[in-house]
């Protein structure tokens, strides 16, 4: 399932998926793998994904 | 973080040299065992005598002791003026089965590479003095069906008379070099993934960085690199036990399994975003493995031109380069495509 909420979080920070890849420390195929609902990040890398975009778990990560 | 490098630095030029160290090492242990081989050498002379197209003696024999096994070619050389006939040469093994065979008046010839046990194969020569007797051997020991047999021709001979003639049959171990030549090629392959390593980092590092789903991907492509592997090689074995014949020698077949393994695992990675670390230039790695490839692929032209790529209707060791060529250009294209 795409996450639409990551999107739009990365948007609003205008955010490239490459600059956002880069502040986590993963590729941007990684993050756009995210975003299309290809890849489940492990625990670790869905806290870093909010600690950049100043979200939280279930902000970003939670069941619509 | 500079002593970090310098440290890195170090530990590279020290595998480096370790490397070598060890491929010096190698060698001289193949040195010293094989110091005591020496080429197996047959010279003799022989009077022949010819009368009413009848030689005498018909044939001699000689015993060929090979003591170790190897890739041999063999050297024969006679010179014999205005004969009144040809000299046929076979080279059996112990069940009898020909090895090699040539005729001719007056030859100085070298065979092909030829794979040879240990063991004791016989040389027989046969004095043809006529074309019943030369038509008989060719057919006998040198053509296969439907070959043209070559003219019985003779220079001015008369009736008869009587020669003496030196023969040489030589068996000559070819292997040595060829072995060394392969030797030195692995260990600049090594040589290349070490500078490769070191040099296409963007962080100066030498450690390749993936993240998390670059690992799974990666896991998944070692899986199928290695069934892939697995299943050539068990291909390559039932038709060596099903005795099917093969049109490449044993290391080769061998080797395509491994190349084609390692396409599988890096066209995987490659279209699913796991090959390139994190921390890799991917311009210098395309770069590098598409000169590594066309590099390959000069070599395996060579190998071509001097017709050693396919001897006796095989695929010999030297098609090798052509297999690493084309191994390099699959991945050097999927990076491409992708």
């Amino acid at each position: 399932m795409k996450n639409l909420k990551l999107k739009s979080a990365r948007a609003a920070l205008d955010l490239s998926q490459q600059e956002l890849a880069d502040k986590v420390g993963v590729s941007r195929q990684t993050i756009s793998a995210i975003e299309k609902g290809d890849y489940n990040p492990t625990i670790n890398l869905c806290r870093a994904i909010c600690k950049v975009l100043g979200k939280t778990l279930d902000e970003l990560f939670g069941e619509e | 973080m500079k002593e970090k490098n310098s440290r890195k630095k170090v530990i590279i030029v020290s595998a480096i040299c370790l490397i070598i160290a060890l491929a010096a090492a190698v060698a001289a242990i193949v040195a010293l065992c094989n110091r005591n081989y020496q080429d197996v050498v047959i010279g003799f002379t022989q009077e022949i005598t010819v009368t009413n197209e009848k030689a005498e003696p018909e044939m001699t024999a000689w015993e060929l002791p090979i003591s170790q096994e190897g890739r041999y070619s063999f050297h024969v050389e006679w010179q014999v003026k205005q004969p009144a006939f040809v000299t046929g040469c076979v080279v059996k093994d112990e069940q009898g089965e020909v090895v090699f065979a040539v005729t001719g008046d007056s030859v100085i010839a070298d065979s092909v590479e030829k794979r040879l046990t240990k063991q004791t194969y016989s040389v027989e020569i046969h004095y043809l003095a006529s074309e019943q007797d030369y038509i008989r051997f060719v057919t006998d020991y040198i053509t296969h069906d439907g070959d043209k047999i070559a003219e019985f021709e003779l220079e001015e001979s008369g009736n008869g008379g009587s020669w003496i003639v030196d023969y040489v049959i030589e068996a000559k171990r070819v292997t040595n070099a060829a072995a060394a030549f392969v030797f030195v090629g692995v260990i600049i392959g090594i040589l290349c993934v070490v500078l490769l390593l070191a040099l296409t980092k963007t962080d100066k590092g030498v450690k390749c960085r993936f993240d998390e789903r670059q690992e799974l991907v990666r896991g998944r492509g070692f899986k199928y690199g290695f069934f892939t592997l697995l299943i050539c090689n068990a291909i390559g074995f039932a038709l060596t036990m099903a005795e099917i014949p093969m049109y490449a020698e044993a290391e080769v077949i061998m080797a395509t399994s491994c190349f084609l393994g390692i396409d599988v695992y890096a066209v995987y990675c490659i279209w699913n975003e796991g090959y390139f670390a994190l921390n890799e230039n991917r311009r210098t790695l395309m770069l590098a493995f598409a000169v590594i490839g066309v590099l390959n692929f000069l070599i395996s032209a060579v190998s071509i031109a001097e017709g050693t790529m396919i001897q006796n209707g095989k695929l010999t060791f030297h098609s090798l380069n052509l297999g690493c060529g084309l191994l390099f250009v699959v991945i050097f294209v999927s990076m491409l495509l992708k």
